[in-house]
């Protein structure tokens, strides 16, 4: 109770690990699944059956 | 043979992971802590930077949706979906982050306070505009439903942003050039740059998955009763719409 | 109609529910109902409805007014509309040790009750932080409490 907030690290490390990890996952998830991705010119012929949504 | 958008999204995404480090490194290790906050202090620079992002990708969103409806083209819907998509993770952030350093600093990880409840509002909004997306198979009723939900939840964009100035809040208000030191403010501005270039790339890579998704769908529509829906959006008219005998 | 004229028709629709609904919410009035936490002022001009009813109370804890039992676990202070409050200055009661934060000088939100006392009953404290963010060299006084954390 002196005004100021000793310690805290743990918080964060916290913060900064979750939103490191969500963001580089996400992004890692995207780069992954928009590769396999057909591009956008010619993605007509590459039509995928019944593809999951 | 990869797709020119598929690596101007990577290399954004690069350049932001690596600007983001940069900032962060100098907020976590170089920057003095906060005089009040102790080392607490140093989440402003990713707490910041992440709700910059989630307002900017939401108001790319609004203007996509626009897009949308205008023209009726299947690329504004994909790059609608894809920045409401990537604004919704970063708004999730932004409540787990807010709701962390909370704790340390007003002494609970939440409170109904103007601005937490109009971000959660934010969040649940938007989380509703992915949902209703996923539970319309036709495309341009689905791509009309998004864009309308898109517009009506960007509502809450402004009154975020003014919350803090419009009620008693518990939030601190919105930051400035004065309020944050310069030693602060330099990891602060970099990392907000560095989200930038990541919300930038997310909704390049995610328009790309979201359109290829479209595309493959017109060419073979999942459910086999579904006419095709160029011929269908004159015929079978949204609720709201006279249905007139042709 | 064209698919393209009703999708116009219904964008146009779209843009004037939101922008009318921003509208009354920020310039008609809504927001005077969405209170989050009353002044120590509000609060005694409405005694007689802040008694028994769960409120918020936000204010600045007034100087030289706080004590704190560490045995009871029995926190006491005044908050005032502001630093320094001679008109409506307000008892605060809490059962909970105090955030770090907490100071004189410092805004507060304490959620409770007012009892008939006088006295208002808090439940929790908490500590509001401007949106100053400063290096802890400015003022004396900080620079001497940063010392004492830095030697812990």
């Amino acid at each position: 109770m002196n005004g100021t907030i000793e310690g805290g690290w743990g918080y964060v490390i916290a913060v900064y690990g979750i939103s490191w990890g969500v963001l580089l996952g996400y992004a890692v998830v995207l780069l992954f699944q928009s590769r396999s991705a057909p591009a956008q010119a010619d993605g007509t012929t590459h039509s995928q059956p019944g593809s999951t949504t | 043979m990869t797709h020119r958008s598929y690596i101007v999204g990577a290399v954004l995404l690069a350049i932001g992971f690596a600007t983001m480090a940069v900032g962060h490194f100098i907020g976590l290790f170089v920057a003095p802590r906060e005089a009040m906050m102790g080392d607490v202090g140093r989440i402003l620079y990713v707490h910041v930077p992440t709700a910059w992002g989630a307002l900017l990708l939401y108001s790319g969103a609004f203007i996509a949706a626009i897009g949308s409806m205008w023209t009726g083209r299947r690329g504004w819907d994909a790059a609608t979906t894809a920045m409401v998509e990537a604004g919704t993770v970063m708004t999730f952030l932004l409540l787990v982050q807010g709701s962390l350093w909370a704790r340390p600093t007003w002494g609970t990880y939440w409170t109904w306070d103007p601005r937490l409840t109009t971000s959660a509002v934010l969040a649940a909004a938007f989380g509703v505009v992915l949902l209703l997306r996923r539970l319309i198979d036709q495309p341009a009723r689905r791509a009309m439903a998004t864009s309308v939900a898109t517009i009506v939840a960007f509502v809450d964009v402004p009154i975020v942003y003014f919350s803090v100035k419009w009620w008693n809040s518990l939030h601190q208000p919105v930051s400035n050039l004065g309020s944050v030191d310069s030693p602060m403010m330099q990891p602060l501005l970099i990392a907000a740059i560095a989200i930038m270039f990541i919300g930038a790339g997310l909704s390049i890579l995610r328009f790309r998955i979201e359109l290829a998704r479209l595309v493959a769908e017109e060419a073979a529509p999942d459910l086999p009763d579904m006419p095709d829906p160029l011929h269908l959006e004159g015929s079978d008219k949204p609720v709201q719409a006279e249905g007139s005998p042709s | 109609m064209k698919p393209a004229i009703q999708r116009r028709l219904f964008l146009l629709g779209a843009l004037l529910v939101a922008g009318g609904a921003l509208g009354v919410i920020a310039w008609g009035g809504i927001g005077d109902n969405l209170v989050y936490f009353w002044t120590p002022a509000q609060v005694a001009a409405n005694a007689d409805k802040a008694v028994g009813a769960t409120i918020r109370l936000g204010g600045v804890v007034q100087a030289g007014t706080v004590h704190w039992e560490q045995d009871q676990q029995l926190l006491t202070f005044t908050v005032g509309e502001s630093t320094v409050d001679t008109k409506t200055p307000l008892q605060v009661e809490a059962k909970s040790a105090p955030p770090q934060m907490f100071r004189e000088g410092i805004g507060v939100v304490v959620e409770g009750t007012m009892r008939t006392d006088g006295v208002f009953s808090a439940d929790k404290v908490m500590v509001k932080h401007s949106n100053e963010y400063r290096a802890p060299t400015g003022e004396a006084d900080v620079k001497k409490l940063y010392a004492t954390v830095e030697d812990l």
